[in-house]
């Protein structure tokens, strides 16, 4: 049923369109537990020390690049 | 639900991926890999090699990744594979290349890379790299030493030299050098005695660097790509940027976003049409009536900028007539397909959302009319008043990462360094620079007439070595090819090639990896392999498509035994007898210094070199920049604007002090004057609309003064910001600048060095310095642009058919050119030829042009052995229209015969699609390997080969070359294709 | 909290495979193993679009819930990983994702399958971080390093978006409404929730 829906969907959009299906229900019903090694977590990285704000910061500060609006939109552009 | 579900035996294959693949019906030419991982499960067990570790300095198994040892350093350095030069930060470990990180700093790039960028850490690690000098000994190739190969080419070199004259040996250069290789490149065969040499751009852009050049002033890309956000519509005509220039399409996604209009115009449906507004599908080479099409609505609505053509522009009424005349809607439909109301609804586009801009590449520069072509799109630019203006220009799209810098300072072969040519006064500047005696370079060369003519173009050689000895424009027949850098599998006629490999009595290649060219011929010796380092285990600058100039740091050391080529010019040079000359020691004085590399090797210092370069390139403004500041701008490039590449504020560099206050991001050049003149460079060519020292300016005085009576000077009123003269001008020199008054202004010895000079060979810049700082006029003057180029085949650009063209009822309308008897050295057939083919269409009806995969560059031989790179692309394939592949009975990913009229055939994988319109076909010229079905895999040295080999579209391609700068027709010839 | 995502913007991707070699450069994957890949439709036609795809790191992973040996795990920030140590190569990952994101080195020479890789939002594994045992069972660690992952930093039009789901969201947000038109997130509602779409202002 689903896969019949979903290849409809692809054929007829031109946009891909798979967010029309969002009635699915994808919860996964089945209650796991994790059983391998124990990790470390990303902010108790040397760098940061455990301080979780400072990792997220410096995340946030990063993510930045990825929008090149902040260093072309003619807004900010300097003359 | 299906997603829930733990139990195998009820998990379906459902996968969302599957699914599109079932949708999609065809299979794309990424096919393989969407195999792998997504159909029918198997292909997701990829049955190959463990996780692999290239960080070879640090092995152990476990510790952490960073040894304590260890010491880190980050290098920046340029991407090598496309002239967009995206910076790349380099992290190095004990002299080991561990991580590659994106520079978001970048202006250019944003830290953004396409496949070729995102791989290039590979390159230093090279496992399919050539590792030492090698030669060919009874049809296998042996490991020799350094000090044996260089012994024995220079003594077979000397001795050609001395049986058969400096002109029996080609040099074919390279657009991979930097500027300071490929300058000296040109210097070690000026200093050989020859103008044989050349490089890619011969075979790129060389029909638009003559063309643009001739219209207005400079051969080169008026704005950049940065600038394209300015643009409110870009029309790309010949040009798949998303493949060829992945990274601009940053730049014009985001100028789309912001409402800009995107046009693409072009025989394939290209990625980069996926992303237009407008699609026009044109028959191959059929350029000119479309570009005259618009035109015609643009005269006939009267949308050109009456009063810029007044001012600015010369021959416009010229253009009109002949628009008028022969390019009515009907005529042009018939030639190139189009029907009416999608070429007006183009010009209306490109008029309505001024400033527009024009891209190309090319698709409009390899035909055997490239330089009508282009010259056609700068008269469409020219009638719309869009050049020299922000948003606006030409914007030519160069191919390999330093082939505009190796145009403007390298391996012409008709043109010493800056375009200076090769007449008495130009040898009597270089040999000045190069603090060398005249005379002597004068000796080297066989005579002085063979010192001031063109030599033979790196498309062509071929003929020098195959045509008959009394039809040739020089003494002996070409004995020796030299490969340094430089693919043979992009060049045309294939078959001719191999067997003019096979009839030279020496063959040298020098290059990073064996390249085609080891094993293309069948010979049993006579062949040398010497390994050249890459641009990441050397330093120098190299120059972007936007002539912006970069410093490469020196990522890592040369791997396995090769040397950096300006090493090995210089060994040659020292082998040859002429060390001393080669880096300008003489009267105590010596231009460029050589230091001894721990390898045991001798090198000239770059940065001397770069040096000497900015002492004499005035012409294009190569002068103000200087390594210094090149280096600052490389460490602060977060200093730079990115829509107008400019830095506005105080920015001082830590190293060197220097403020960075007005530069534009790599100092475009021009950047004329002396460094301390502290010229900003130009961002945007003719642009009248800044003060010259803030990187303005106006059209080229280089043609006269004056044509049939009429003025060529710029009209009253039409000059650049703040100029004192208002008028006209022409190029100043020592007489003018007497008769303005202004010689007083020069110091006295700016006045002795001027004396008798013009600012192109003033070495003092004094002239330049005083028109531009003092009375902000531009040195080369303030003239029109021509429409019209009175110096060339064509003055008014025309349509004619490709020599082998589909349609024998458009050639009989539209003929080529006459043969011309000596050009460039050799015999050129046009109509003769054209004439014999006139029907060959019946048995080779489909057009078979080519083009470029994101994944490799140029002849590919470094980056098919690439393996994240080849793994992308595994097999050479055609495009075929679904149409033509039925009547054919071929089947999608089957292999397929493509026979051209030269009787070569190649075996590659059909590929149908309807990217391509029926009658055409469409093959990458990236592959080589093959030779018409069989895997040349044995003939490379061992475990040198390319992981992915193919066969080269070229090795199929016919004659046709253009008929001012010897550019090769890749983009329109004809083929059949059958199942193989 | 961060909560870590993807977003391909099909507008702007132009299947360079920027991405795929990102990839590949940074973890030093093997041939044959895709963490990252293009996926096209209408190739060569009209509405040709492309959409880089790798592990989702879906809400409610369906990797996880069918994994018979349990490795997989979620890290705080939505991060799915997995125990190279545990796991067993059954495959059943690979069938249960939507996104075809599980991947299988072959280990011997007789076709037996490896150990499941997959894209790991260049997060490491369950071993100390920066290690060699890290490197060579996951691939570095960038997230640690306060980077995000190389596939979406190379990214040569900036299609491909990676990091906190409300950064990401915001910077795909502005693009739409430059362009005054709706797009869809590829994958999102079937990778995340249909509620995050619609927030980060995108007709569904
Ligand atoms: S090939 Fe060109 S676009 Fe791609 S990363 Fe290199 S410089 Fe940038
Ligand atoms: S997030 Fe990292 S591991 Fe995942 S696809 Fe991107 S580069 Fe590869
Ligand atoms: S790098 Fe970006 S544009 Fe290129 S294929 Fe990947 S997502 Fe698309």
């Amino acid at each position: 049923m689903i896969r019949r829906k979903l290849a409809v969907t692809l054929i007829g959009c031109a946009v891909f369109a798979l967010a029309g299906c969002g009635e699915i229900d994808q919860k996964a019903k089945v209650e796991k537990v994790y059983a391998g090694k124990k990790d470390t977590r990303a902010a108790e990285d040397a760098r940061f020390g455990g301080d979780r704000k400072k990792w997220e910061t410096t995340l946030a500060e990063r993510s930045k690049a990825q929008n090149e609006y902040l260093r072309t939109d003619p807004r900010t552009e300097t003359k | 639900m299906l997603l829930t579900k733990k139990s195998a035996g009820q998990v379906q294959k459902s996968t969302f991926a599957s699914t599109i693949n079932r949708a999609v019906g065809t299979v794309d030419r990424r096919a393989f890999l969407k195999r792998s991982g997504m159909v029918a499960g198997a292909g997701a067990f990829a049955s190959q090699l463990p996780f692999s570790m290239m960080q070879k300095a640090n092995a152990a198994s476990s510790g952490p990744m960073v040894a304590a040892d260890g010491k880190m350093e980050i290098k920046r350095t340029v991407c090598t594979h496309c002239s967009v030069g995206c910076a790349v930060d380099a992290v190095v470990q004990n002299g080991v290349w561990v991580r590659q990180e994106p520079v978001f700093d970048s202006p250019l790039n944003l830290g953004a890379h396409c496949a070729k960028g995102a791989s290039v850490r590979e390159h230093g690690h090279g496992e399919h790299r050539l590792k030492y000098p090698m030669k060919l000994v009874n049809g296998k190739y042996q490991r020799i030493s350094w000090d044996q190969a260089m012994s024995e080419l220079t003594e077979k070199f000397l001795a050609l030299r001395k049986s058969s004259g400096p002109d029996s040996v080609y040099w074919v250069g390279s657009s991979k050098h930097n500027n300071e290789q490929a300058y000296l490149m040109r210097k070690f065969v000026s200093m050989f005695g020859t103008n044989n040499t050349d490089h890619q751009a011969r075979i790129c852009h060389s029909t638009t660097v003559a063309g643009v050049a001739n219209t207005w002033g400079y051969g080169a890309m008026t704005n950049s790509y940065n600038d394209m956000q300015n643009a409110k519509c870009a029309m790309y005509i010949g040009s798949n940027a998303a493949e060829a220039h992945p990274v601009s399409m940053l730049h014009m996604l985001h100028a789309k976003e912001t409402g800009a209009k995107m046009i693409v115009v072009d025989p394939r449906f290209t990625r980069t049409a996926a992303k237009a507004d407008q699609f026009v599908r044109i028959r191959s080479g059929s350029d000119i009536p479309f570009l005259f099409g618009m035109l015609y609505h643009i005269f006939n609505n009267g949308w050109e900028d009456k009063k810029y053509l007044n001012d600015r522009v010369f021959g416009m009424d010229k253009i009109r007539d002949e628009v008028m005349k022969k390019w009515n809607p009907k005529a042009v439909e018939e030639a190139c397909g189009v029907p009416e109301a999608e070429v007006y609804k183009v010009a209306e586009t490109m008029a309505m959302n001024r400033p527009s801009t024009v891209v190309w590449c090319m698709g409009q520069t390899q035909h055997t009319i490239g330089n009508a072509m282009v010259r056609a799109s700068c008269i469409l630019q020219l009638a719309l008043g869009n050049v020299g203006v922000s948003g606006g220009g030409t914007n030519i799209f160069r191919g390999h990462d330093n082939v505009q810098g190796a145009t403007d300072v390298g391996p012409n072969p008709d043109s010493l360094p800056g375009y200076y040519g090769l007449a008495e006064g130009s040898w009597k500047h270089w040999a000045k620079v190069w603090n060398v005696d005249y005379d002597w370079i004068k000796g080297q060369y066989a005579s002085k007439a063979m010192m001031e003519k063109p030599g033979m173009t790196v498309s062509r050689w071929i003929d020098g070595v195959l045509e008959k000895n009394e039809l040739i424009d020089q003494d002996s027949n070409l004995k020796a090819i030299v490969y340094w850098g430089h693919a043979p599998n992009s060049q045309t006629r294939g078959l001719e090639m191999k067997k003019a490999m096979e009839t030279v009595e020496l063959m040298v290649i020098i290059d990073p990896y064996p390249t085609a060219s080891a094993a293309m011929p069948d010979r049993k010796d006579g062949v040398y392999l010497l390994p050249a380092a890459t641009q990441f285990e050397c330093a120098g600058s190299c120059t972007a498509s936007n002539r912006s100039i970069q410093w490469r740091e020196k990522v890592i050391e040369p791997l396995f035994e090769s040397r950096p080529d300006h090493a090995i010019m210089y060994d040659f040079a020292k082998r040859m007898g002429f060390a001393d000359q080669f880096v300008g020691k003489r009267d105590g004085k010596q231009n460029i210094a050589v230091v001894k590399v721990a390898a045991g090797y001798e090198e000239p210092v770059v940065e001397d070199v770069l040096r000497e370069i900015n002492k004499g390139t005035w012409t294009i403004g190569y002068t103000g920049q200087s390594p210094e500041r090149l280096k600052a701008h490389m460490r602060n490039m977060d200093a730079f604007d990115v829509r107008t590449l400019r830095c506005t504020k105080d920015v001082i560099d830590k190293e060197t002090g220097y403020n960075m206050n007005g530069d534009y991001f790599g100092l475009p050049w021009p950047c004329y004057g002396t460094p301390e003149m502290k010229h900003p460079g130009s961002p945007n060519l003719y642009d009248t609309s800044k003060h010259v020292m803030e990187g303005g300016g106006n059209f080229r005085a280089n043609f006269g003064v004056e044509r049939d009576g009429v003025s060529l000077l710029a009209e009253d009123g039409s000059h650049s910001l703040g100029a004192d003269i208002t008028t006209g001008y022409p190029e100043f020199d020592h007489v003018l600048m007497k008769k303005l008054g202004w010689w007083a202004e020069l110091t006295e010895a700016e006045q002795k060095a001027a004396e008798g000079k013009n600012w192109k060979t003033d070495l003092s810049g004094g002239i330049i310095r005083v028109a531009m700082k003092n009375h902000g006029c531009h040195p080369f003057g303030n003239a029109k642009a021509r429409a019209v180029v009175w110096n060339f085949p064509d003055p008014v650009p025309i349509h004619r058919e490709p020599i082998y063209s589909p349609r024998p009822d458009l050639v009989a309308k539209y003929p080529s050119h006459d043969d011309r008897k000596a050009f460039w050295r050799l015999p050129t057939l046009y109509k003769s030829v054209q004439e014999k083919n006139k029907d060959i269409s019946k048995q080779f009806p489909l057009i078979l042009t080519s083009g470029r995969l994101v994944e490799y560059e140029g002849g590919g031989d470094e980056t098919r052995s690439n393996p994240w790179l080849a793994e992308l692309q595994q097999e050479n394939f055609v495009e075929i229209n679904p149409k033509d592949a039925e009547s054919r009975g071929i089947k999608n990913n089957q292999f397929v015969w493509v026979q051209s009229p030269t009787g070569a055939k190649i075996k590659v994988k059909s590929q149908i699609t309807e990217r391509v319109a029926s009658g055409t076909t469409f093959i990458p010229f990236h592959f080589a390997g093959w030779w018409q079905g069989a895997d040349l895999l044995d003939k490379y040295p061992n475990g040198a080969a390319p992981i992915v080999r193919g066969e080269a579209v070229n090795t199929a391609t016919t004659y046709g070359y253009d008929s001012v700068t010897m550019m090769q027709e890749t983009k329109t010839t004809l083929c059949q294709v059958v199942a193989a | 909290m961060a909560r870590m995502k993807f977003i391909c913007d099909a507008e702007r991707c132009i299947e360079c495979n920027g991405c795929a070699t990102a990839c590949k450069n940074e973890h030093e994957v093997p041939w044959g193993v895709n963490r990252r890949r293009l996926i096209t439709v209408n190739d060569g036609k009209p509405g040709e679009r492309s959409m880089s795809v790798a592990c989702m790191h879906c809400s409610d992973a369906p990797c996880m819930a069918v994994c018979p040996v349990d490795c997989f795990y979620k890290t705080e920030e939505g991060v799915v990983l997995h125990d190279k140590d545990l796991c067993i190569g059954c495959g059943y990952c690979f069938y249960a994702c939507p996104f075809g994101a599980p991947q299988f080195p072959q280990a011997g020479a007789f076709g037996l399958r490896g150990k499941m890789d997959k894209c790991t939002f260049c997060a490491g594994g369950p071993e100390e971080n920066h290690s060699k045992a890290e490197f060579t069972k996951y691939g570095r660690n960038r997230i640690a390093e306060g980077k995000l992952p190389a596939c979406a930093e190379m990214c040569s039009t900036k299609a491909l978006l990676a990091g906190d789901g409300a950064v990401i969201e915001s910077i795909y947000k502005t693009r739409v409404q430059r362009r005054g038109k709706g797009d869809e997130i590829w994958g999102w509602a079937m990778a995340y929730k249909r509620g995050d779409a619609v927030a980060a202002g995108v007709k569904s």
